[in-house]
C-alpha cells in the first residue's frame, strides 16, 4: 500500500497483535502501545524520519491496555498476569499497583480524582491511586469487564451481557446509572465525549451507539446508534466489529476503527460521517488522537477482529500509522 | 325413534355441547327428531330447505294476513327446533331474526306485542354486539315500552355489566310508564333492591343515565330541556311522542348523536314519524352491516398466496434464511470462513454477515449472555487463559528468595527481586511457533513457561520413593550438580537462552540413553519434549529490547530463577516419563540442600538441531484428547501438569500389565497409581500401600501443587462438631446463593475434608463440549454407532490420589442449570475389564479388583451431574443425610453422593445411578395402559400406599435429622426396586423390611434444594423469592414464610400424581369460623369410593395442614414427624392385612419392575 503523504508508518511496531494505544495528553509525540508481544511500547512520533521506540516495557504476558497519568512518566499498563502496573519509563521497569483476580482488560486515568480505574474479566473494577497503592478499592460488577472510559468524574463501566453501568467517581459505592447497551451484539469499545456529555460505544457487529449521562428523558431521547464499518463482498453485506473508538479532543468528533480495516471519522452531533480513510490492510486495533488533535495513530493487527477463526495474526499486519490531520480535518459541521 | 312416547336421551347425550340453550326450554322430542335427522344430512338438508322455502312463501304473502307477525314467530321457532345448535348457515337464524325485527320496527299496532319484543330479546341476547344500543334504540322506536319484559330485560343486562344504578333507573322507568305486568315487575324489582343492599354499587360505576342524556348538547338543544334528565330519555311514554318536534336543523348532528353509545332523548323522538328521516336511527343495522368494515370479501382461493408479515416477495430470492454458511463461496470472502448469519432480520437488503464467528463469541449455547471477547478468545486461543498467576507469582517469590539465600550463602550482595520475573519475553510465540502449533500441537503447551523450586519439590516428593534404581548414571548426575553451582556465577545474558533450552534437551537426551529400555509410549514423549525445545532454540532472534535487558540483569538472581524455572519447565515437560522421574529421583539425594531443585547445566554439544520445517510428534494424551473435542479452539486450558499426574511413575506390576494389555496402558496407569496414592490409604491409615514402600508422601507439600486439584485432607482429622447455627436470621431465602455460600465457607468440618470432596481451583471448560455431545448422542439416537462411542468425551479429574476419569454415555435428565448424564466409571470398568481379561482361574486379579480401594462401593455406570455456575450444596446436603442418619432404613432411600468436582466455572457431582426411572415414570406408565382391561389409569391403591409409606418414612427420617429436601416431586423420586431372588421375597409385605421387603422402595435424588436447619435458628422461617406455581406449597404460594411445609406438600402432591394421575390442585377452606379461622387446605379431586379413603384423607390433612397438627408434637412445634408417623402407621398396618388382595403388592411391583426394564 503506497503511503498517502501525510501519512507514515512507525518503525519498530510491536512483534504481536496489538491491544491498544494511546497519545500523551500531554505531549502530542509520545504514544504508548500495548501488545500481545508481552510488552508495552513507548515511541517518540516525531524523532526521526519514522518514529523512534523509547522504551519497552516487558511484562509477564500479554499486555491488554495502557495509559498515561498526569505526566508523561506516569505510564500504566495492565493485561493477561492479572496486574496493574506502573512503568517507569527511565528504567523501563514495572512497579506492580494491585493484582486482580483474572486478566485486566481495560484501565484509564481519571485526571479530576487522580486516580486510575482498571477494570477485569474478574468482574471487578478498581480504583488506584498511584501514589499510594495500597489505598485501592475494588467494586464488584456483574460481569466481565470489557473496556473503560472515564472524563471529568464520571466512569463508563462496559460489560459483557451489554451492560453498561455509569459510575461516579466520588460515589464509587454504587453505579451512578445502569444502563443496557443500545446495541444487540457484545461491546467492543466505550469512549467519552471531551465534553463530558456523553460517550460513545461500539459493538462487533458494526454498530456505533451515541448516549448521554444526563438521565433525563430529554437527554436520552438524542441517543441513537448508527451503522458502520460494513462492506459488500460477493453480494453479502460483511459486518465488522467496530474495535475503537477514540475522540478528537479539540472538536469533539470522534474516529471510528472497524475490523474491515477502515478509519472514519464521524461527528456525533450533526450525525454525519465526515471522513472515511483509505482502507488499511488489516484490522484496526487502535486509535488515538494527539492532544493537539494534530496526528491520529491508528494501529493494525489481524486476528478475530477481521474474521480470522483461529485468531492467527500475520506480523506484516502489525502496524502503526500516524497521520497528520490536514487543516480542519476532523472539524464537525458548523464547527 | 321419536314415534315412541318416551324419548331417547341418548342421542340427546351425545349432542348437548351442541344445543343451544333457550330460556323457554327445548321440547326433547323435537330435539330427538331434529337430532336424529342428522344421521341423514343430505335428506336433512333438503327437508330443511323445502320447509324453509315453504315459509318463504308464506311470508311473501303475509302482509295480507291479519297478524302478519304471527308467520314470523313461527318460521322462528321451528328454526331454533330444527336447528337446535342456534345460527349457521344452514339455519340462517341470525338473518332471520333480523328480518323478522326490521320489518315491524315501524308498525305502531306490533310495537307493544311481546312477541315481537321477545323476537327482539332474541335477536339481542343471542347475536347484538351491542346489546345496549339495541336496547336503547327500541326505546327510541318505542318497541316495548309497555311491557316489562323490555324493561326486565334491559335492567338484567345492566346489572350483569356492573351498572347497577342505571338498572335501577330502568326499573323506575319501567313502573313510571305503567309496563305490564306492572305486578311482575314491581317484583323484579324489589328483588334489585335486596340484591343491591347485599351489594351495593361500587362508586367507580357508570354514573350516566341509563340510556340517554349524557350529553345535553346533543341531546337538550333540539328537545328541550325538559327530559333530559331522566333515565331511558325521560322514559319514552307515549304522550311525550307528540312533543317530537321540529329536529330538522340538526339533523346531521342527530345522525352523529344516534350511533354514539349514550345517544340521549330517544323518547323525545318521535318514533310516530317513522318516515322521515329525521326520525334519526332509523335502522340499528344488521349484524353484518354493522361489521361491514371488519369482514374480508370473500374471493376464489385459486392463485391467491398467503402473505407472510414483513416480507416483500421481491427480495424472496435473496433471502439468506437457510443459506449455509459453510457452503458460501471462499473466493467471495477471502478473510471469513464460516461465519453465522446473525442479523436475519427479514428485509429487503442485502443479506447481512457478521465477520467474526459468533459461535465463538457466544460459544456457551445454554448461556447466551455470557460473551467471550477477542481478547479472550485470543488468550483461550494460545492457552494463556484461566492461569492462576497469584500463584505462579507466590511460587516465584519463593524461588527468587531461595535464591537469594543460597546467593547470600556466597556471600554475594543481593538486589531485592521485584516480585514478577521478566523472562517471558524470551519465551513468547513467533510466528514460528504459531505455524507449528496449526500442525496439531497442543495449544495447552506455551503455558508451561513457569514451575518453580516449590513445584518441582512437590514432584520429587510425589515420585521420590519408587523405582530409585532404574535409569540413569550417576555422571549425570553429577554434572547436574556441579553445573548447578556455576551456574548462579556463570550464566550471562547473551548466553542464559541457550543455556535454558539445553537443559531439556538435555535430560531428554539423557533419558534416551538411559540403560532402561522404555515403552514406545515413552519414547515418543522424549522426542516430543525434545523437539519443542529445540524449537524455542530455533527462533531465538530477540528484539533488541530483549537483548537490552539480558545485559542489565546480567549475574543477577533474576537470571538465576530464569534458569530455575526452564529448568524446571523441563522437569514438568518430562513428567510422563519414566526415565526423567528417575532422573530427578537420582537427583536429588545428592544435592546437599533439598528445598533446591537442581540446576542443570549447559550441555552444548548435545542441542539437536531438526530442521525448520520438523514435525513435533505429539504426546499421545494430547492426540487423545484432541480427538475427543472437535472444537479445539474450545479445547479446556488445562495445564500438561495437571494431565501428567496421572500417569505416575512406572511400577514393576505396570510394566507386566502394559505388556499385557498395551492398548489399556494408559488406564492401568491411573490404577496403579491408584494403588500407590489413593486417599484411601490415608484415610484409613491401616495397610501400607503394597507396592509404595516407606515414604508416603506427605499431604502438606502436595497442596501446594501448582495446577492439580488440591488433594481432599483425609477425613480422619477428627470432625468437629458444628457449634450453633451458622446463619444467625430468623428470616431468610434458604436458597440463596450468598447465603449458601456463607453456609459453605463456615462449616464445620469445612467441606473439603470431606471424603470425595475436590476443589479445583482451575477452570475446566468441558461443559459446552460435554452438552454437545449429548445433544448430538440424543439427536442419532437408536442408531447405534462405535463412531460415537469413540467420540464420547472422557472427563478426567486430577486429584492428589490419581483422579478419576468417567465417559460419557449420555444423558439422563436436563435441569435448569444442571443436565445428568450417564457415565462409565474408567476406574471400575478397567478393573472390571481386566478381571475378566486375567480370567476367574487367576486368583490375583480378583484380588486385584478387591484390593483397589478406588473402586469398593463404586459402579460401573454412575451419574454425573453438571453444574453450573458450580454449587457444592447438593453434595454437602446428601453426605449430611448419610452421615446423620447413619446406618438405617430410610439412608438406602437417598442417593449416595460418590465425588464432588468443584471448579471454577462448573461443579461435577458423581452420584449413583439407578435406571429404574421415576415414580413420575410410574405415573405415566399407568395412565398409558388406560383402556386396557380392567385399568383405570392410575396406579393400583396397594402400590400407592406401598410407595407412600417409603416416601414419608424416609422425608420423616431427614425430617428428624434436620434435613429438608425442599424439591419433592415424582421426578425426583427414583424406584428403588432391587433384584433378588423370587426367595428371598415373600409375597406378604413387611413394614420391617424383613423377608426382601427392604430392597423395595425409592430413592430421592437432586438435593440442590435441600436445607440444613441445623445451620438455622430453630425459630427461623424461611421465604421463597422464586416465582410459584401450584406445584408450591401454600406458604410459598401466598408469601408467608414455610420451613418444613415445603416437604409435606412436596410428599402431598407426590402421592396425589400416584393416586389420580394427574398434579395436585389444592382449595382452601375456611370452615365455619368466621374470621381468624385458619384455612384448611384440601385437596380438590374427591377420592374414588373403593379406596381407603380414611387414611388417604387424614395423610393429606396432616401433608397439607401440617401447622395444625404441631400441638401433638414435642415442643409443639415442626416437623410434625408424629402425626406422620401415624399416618404411616396406619398405612403399614393397612398394608399387612391386604397386600396379598386382588392380585397382590409383589405381583404388582414385579409388573412394574418388567415394564420399567423394558423401558430402559
Amino acid at each position: 500500500m503506497s503511503q498517502p503523504a501525510n501519512q507514515f508508518e512507525l518503525s519498530s511496531p510491536p512483534e504481536d497483535v496489538i491491544s491498544s494505544l494511546t497519545f500523551s495528553p500531554n505531549n502530542p509525540s509520545r504514544l504508548l502501545v500495548s501488545s500481545w508481544d508481552k510488552s508495552a511500547h513507548l515511541y517518540d512520533t516525531n524523532a526521526g524520519l519514522n518514529g523512534s521506540k523509547l522504551t519497552a516495557f516487558p511484562h509477564a504476558a500479554s499486555v491488554l491496555d495502557c495509559c498515561f497519568g498526569e505526566t508523561d512518566s506516569d505510564v500504566f499498563s495492565a493485561g493477561l498476569d492479572w496486574q496493574v502496573q506502573q512503568l517507569d519509563p527511565e528504567t523501563g521497569k514495572g512497579n506492580m499497583l494491585a493484582i486482580h483476580e483474572s486478566a485486566v482488560k481495560s484501565i484509564c486515568y481519571n485526571t479530576e480524582t487522580k486516580s486510575l480505574l482498571s477494570g477485569s474479566w474478574d468482574q471487578s473494577i478498581k480504583q488506584i491511586d498511584p501514589r499510594s497503592p495500597g489505598s485501592t478499592s475494588s467494586y464488584a460488577q456483574p460481569h466481565k469487564i470489557f473496556s473503560l472510559s472515564t472524563i471529568s468524574h464520571i466512569l463508563v463501566v462496559a460489560m459483557s451481557s451489554r451492560s453498561v453501568y455509569l459510575y461516579d467517581l466520588r460515589n464509587m459505592s454504587s453505579p451512578w446509572q445502569r444502563r443496557e447497551s443500545s446495541l444487540k451484539f457484545m461491546t467492543r469499545t466505550v469512549r467519552c465525549m471531551p465534553n463530558a456529555q456523553g460517550y460513545a460505544s461500539s459493538s462487533i457487529e458494526g454498530r456505533v451507539a451515541v448516549e448521554f449521562f444526563d438521565p433525563s428523558d430529554e437527554s436520552q431521547m438524542r441517543k441513537y446508534a448508527f451503522k458502520c464499518h460494513r462492506s459488500t463482498e460477493g453480494g453479502v453485506d460483511v459486518i465488522y466489529p467496530v474495535n475503537t473508538l477514540a475522540f478528537h479532543p479539540i472538536y469533539g468528533t470522534f474516529a471510528s476503527g472497524g475490523g474491515d480495516g477502515v478509519v472514519s471519522l464521524w461527528d456525533g452531533m450533526a450525525k454525519r460521517r465526515l471522513r472515511q480513510y483509505q482502507k488499511y490492510p488489516a484490522s484496526i486495533a487502535g486509535l488515538s488522537f494527539s492532544n493537539n488533535g494534530k496526528h491520529l495513530a491508528i494501529g493494525t493487527s489481524s486476528g478475530f477482529e477481521d474474521g480470522h477463526d483461529d485468531g492467527a495474526c500475520p506480523p506484516e499486519s502489525i502496524k502503526i500509522f500516524v497521520r497528520e490531520l490536514q487543516e480542519g480535518e476532523g472539524k464537525g459541521k458548523g464547527q | 325413534m321419536a314415534d315412541d312416547d318416551t324419548t331417547s336421551f341418548d342421542q340427546i347425550e351425545q349432542h348437548k355441547e351442541n344445543i343451544q340453550p333457550l330460556a323457554s326450554g327445548r321440547s326433547a322430542r323435537a330435539l330427538v327428531a331434529s337430532l336424529s335427522s342428522r344421521s341423514n344430512p343430505v335428506f336433512a338438508r333438503a327437508e330443511h330447505a323445502a320447509k324453509q322455502a315453504e315459509f318463504e312463501e308464506e311470508l311473501r304473502g303475509s302482509s295480507d294476513l291479519d297478524d302478519p307477525l304471527e308467520v314470523w314467530v313461527r318460521y322462528v321457532s321451528w328454526t331454533q327446533e330444527t336447528f337446535p345448535s342456534g345460527h349457521s348457515t344452514d339455519s340462517g337464524l341470525l338473518q332471520l331474526l333480523e328480518r323478522a325485527t326490521q320489518t315491524f320496527v315501524h308498525e305502531q299496532h306490533y310495537k307493544n306485542d311481546p312477541r315481537y319484543l321477545r323476537l327482539w330479546i332474541q335477536y339481542i341476547q343471542n347475536f347484538s354486539d351491542a346489546p345496549r344500543e339495541a336496547f336503547a334504540y327500541l326505546a327510541r322506536h318505542d318497541i316495548g315500552q309497555r311491557l316489562a319484559l323490555f324493561y326486565e330485560e334491559y335492567a338484567a343486562l345492566l346489572e350483569k355489566m356492573g351498572r347497577k344504578k342505571q338498572a335501577g333507573e330502568i326499573y323506575q322507568t319501567g313502573m313510571e310508564n305503567n309496563a305490564r305486568p306492572t305486578d311482575r315487575l314491581l317484583r323484579k324489582f324489589e328483588e334489585y333492591m335486596q340484591r343491591l343492599e347485599h351489594d351495593p354499587p361500587a362508586d367507580d360505576e357508570p354514573s350516566s343515565p341509563a340510556l340517554p342524556a349524557v350529553r345535553p348538547a346533543l341531546a337538550a338543544k333540539p328537545f328541550g330541556g325538559g327530559l333530559g334528565s331522566g333515565g331511558l330519555g325521560g322514559s319514552p311514554a307515549p304522550q311525550q311522542q307528540s312533543q317530537a318536534s321540529q329536529p330538522k336543523p340538526k339533523q346531521a348532528k342527530q345522525k352523529m348523536a344516534i350511533f354514539s353509545d349514550a345517544d340521549p332523548a330517544p323518547s323525545s323522538k318521535a318514533p310516530s314519524i317513522i318516515e322521515k328521516p329525521t326520525s334519526g336511527w332509523e335502522d340499528i343495522g344488521t349484524l353484518e352491516q354493522r361489521k361491514k368494515e371488519n369482514t374480508i370479501e370473500a374471493r376464489p382461493w385459486a392463485g391467491e398466496v398467503l402473505k407472510q408479515e414483513g416480507v416483500k416477495t421481491k427480495s424472496a430470492g435473496k433471502m439468506m434464511i437457510f443459506r449455509d454458511e459453510s457452503s458460501l463461496p471462499k473466493q467471495n470472502v477471502p478473510s471469513v470462513q464460516q461465519n453465522v448469519l446473525s442479523t436475519s432480520l427479514p428485509s429487503n437488503k442485502r443479506p447481512e454477515r457478521v465477520a467474526v464467528n459468533l459461535e465463538l463469541i457466544y460459544a456457551d449455547e445454554e448461556n447466551p449472555t455470557e460473551e467471550l471477547s477477542f481478547d479472550e478468545l485470543r488468550a483461550i486461543k494460545r492457552g494463556q487463559y484461566g492461569i492462576d498467576w497469584n500463584r505462579i507469582r507466590e511460587e516465584q517469590d519463593e524461588a527468587a528468595r531461595e535464591q537469594r539465600r543460597k546467593n547470600t550463602h556466597r556471600g554475594e550482595v543481593m538486589e531485592e527481586p521485584r516480585a514478577p520475573i521478566k523472562v517471558k519475553t524470551v519465551l513468547s510465540p513467533s510466528p514460528n511457533r504459531g505455524k507449528i502449533k496449526r500442525k496439531g500441537q497442543a495449544p495447552a503447551s506455551p503455558t508451561m513457561t513457569f514451575h518453580t523450586r516449590a513445584a518441582t519439590d512437590e514432584i520429587y516428593d510425589i515420585f521420590n520413593q519408587p523405582m530409585k534404581k532404574t535409569s540413569m548414571t550417576g555422571e549425570d548426575r553429577d554434572d547436574d550438580d556441579d553445573d548447578d553451582d556455576d551456574d548462579g556465577s556463570e550464566s550471562g545474558g547473551e548466553e542464559s537462552d541457550g543455556e535454558d533450552y539445553t537443559i531439556g534437551t538435555q535430560v531428554g537426551q539423557a533419558e534416551e540413553s538411559g540403560p532402561e529400555g522404555d515403552d514406545g509410549e515413552d519414547d515418543e514423549d522424549a522426542r516430543s519434549v525434545k523437539s519443542e525445545w529445540s524449537d524455542f532454540t530455533l527462533r531465538r532472534d530477540p528484539p533488541p529490547h530483549e537483548g537490552e535487558e539480558g545485559d542489565e540483569v546480567e549475574g543477577s538472581p533474576e537470571v538465576q530463577s530464569a534458569e530455575a524455572g526452564f529448568g524446571k519447565l523441563a522437569i514438568h515437560r518430562d513428567e510422563p516419563k519414566a526415565g526423567n522421574e528417575a532422573a530427578i529421583h537420582r537427583d536429588e539425594p545428592g544435592d546437599e540442600e533439598p528445598g533446591l531443585p537442581f540446576c542443570p547445566a549447559p550441555h552444548k554439544i548435545l542441542i539437536p538441531s531438526p530442521p525448520d520445517d520438523f514435525d513435533p510428534p505429539r504426546l499421545p494424551y494430547h492426540a487423545a484428547k484432541e480427538t475427543q473435542s472437535q472444537g479445539q479452539s474450545r479445547l479446556p486450558y488445562m495445564t500438561p501438569i495437571v494431565e501428567k499426574t496421572e500417569s505416575l511413575p512406572p511400577t514393576t506390576a505396570r510394566r507386566k500389565d502394559a505388556a499385557k494389555t498395551p492398548s489399556r496402558s494408559r488406564m492401568s496407569d491411573i490404577m496403579d497409581d491408584n494403588l500407590m496414592s489413593s486417599p484411601f490409604e490415608e484415610l484409613n491409615s491401616v495397610l501400607p500401600p503394597p507396592l509404595a514402600p516407606s515414604t508416603i508422601p506427605a499431604p502438606a507439600p502436595k497442596e501446594r501443587k501448582p495446577f492439580g486439584a488440591k488433594p481432599v485432607a483425609a477425613a480422619r482429622a477428627k470432625e468437629t462438631a458444628q457449634k450453633g447455627p451458622i446463619i444467625q436470621d430468623l428470616q431468610c431465602n434458604p436458597m440463596d446463593e450468598s447465603l449458601r455460600a456463607n453456609i459453605s465457607d463456615k462449616l464445620q468440618p469445612p467441606l473439603k475434608t470431606y471424603e470425595g470432596f475436590f476443589e479445583h481451583t482451575t477452570k475446566f471448560g468441558r461443559g459446552a463440549e460435554i452438552k454437545r455431545f449429548a445433544k448430538a448422542m440424543s439427536k442419532r439416537d437408536g442408531e447405534k454407532t462405535t463412531y460415537n462411542i469413540s467420540q464420547a468425551p472422557i472427563v478426567e479429574f486430577v486429584t492428589g490420589d490419581g483422579g478419576s476419569s468417567y465417559t460419557i454415555k449420555r444423558e439422563l435428565g436436563k435441569g435448569a442449570f444442571a443436565p445428568v448424564y450417564l457415565v462409565e466409571n474408567n476406574i471400575v470398568a478397567d478393573a472390571e475389564d481386566e478381571a475378566e481379561e486375567a480370567g476367574s482361574d487367576d486368583e490375583n486379579a480378583a484380588g486385584l479388583l478387591s484390593l483397589n480401594k478406588k473402586i469398593i462401593g463404586r459402579t460401573r455406570l454412575e451419574a454425573m451431574k453438571m453444574e453450573d455456575p458450580p454449587s457444592p450444596w447438593e453434595f454437602y446436603i446428601m453426605r449430611q443425610a448419610h452421615r446423620r442418619l447413619g446406618v438405617s432404613r430410610p439412608v438406602e432411600s437417598i442417593l449416595k453422593a460418590h465425588e464432588m468436582h468443584l471448579f471454577a466455572d462448573e461443579g461435577y457431582l458423581l452420584l449413583e445411578y439407578r435406571d429404574q426411572g421415576t415414580i413420575l415414570d410410574l405415573v405415566n406408565i399407568a395412565r398409558a395402559e388406560v383402556g386396557t382391561g380392567t385399568n383405570t389409569g392410575v396406579m393400583d391403591e396397594q402400590l400407592v400406599m406401598f410407595l407412600s409409606i417409603e416416601l414419608l418414612r424416609t422425608v420423616e427420617a431427614m425430617h428428624s435429622k434436620g434435613l429438608l429436601h425442599g424439591d419433592l416431586k415424582a421426578d425426583n423420586c427414583l424406584v428403588r426396586f432391587e433384584n433378588i431372588p423370587e426367595n428371598t421375597w415373600s409375597a406378604r409385605y413387611r413394614r420391617d423390611g424383613a423377608n426382601g421387603w427392604l430392597e423395595k422402595g425409592i430413592t430421592l435424588i437432586d438435593f440442590g434444594r435441600g436445607i440444613d436447619m441445623k445451620l438455622f435458628q430453630p425459630t427461623v422461617q424461611f421465604i421463597a423469592d422464586w416465582k410459584t406455581d401450584n406445584q408450591d406449597c401454600a406458604e410459598m404460594r401466598e408469601l408467608r414464610p414455610w420451613t418444613y411445609q415445603v416437604d409435606y406438600f412436596g410428599l402431598a402432591a407426590i402421592i396425589h400424581s400416584m393416586l389420580f394421575g394427574k398434579y395436585i390442585e389444592t382449595t382452601a377452606d375456611r370452615g365455619n369460623i368466621l374470621g381468624g379461622g385458619t384455612k384448611k387446605y384440601k385437596i380438590t379431586g374427591s377420592f374414588k369410593r373403593y379406596w381407603q379413603t380414611e387414611i388417604w384423607s387424614s395423610v393429606f390433612d396432616v401433608l397439607l395442614n401440617p401447622l395444625q397438627y404441631v400441638k401433638d408434637e414435642e415442643g409443639a412445634c415442626m416437623p410434625v414427624s408424629k402425626s406422620v408417623r401415624n399416618c404411616r402407621e396406619e398405612m403399614e398396618t393397612w398394608l399387612e392385612t391386604n397386600c396379598e388382595k386382588g392380585v397382590g403388592l409383589k405381583n404388582l411391583i414385579r409388573r412394574m419392575e418388567g415394564v420399567l426394564g423394558k423401558k430402559r
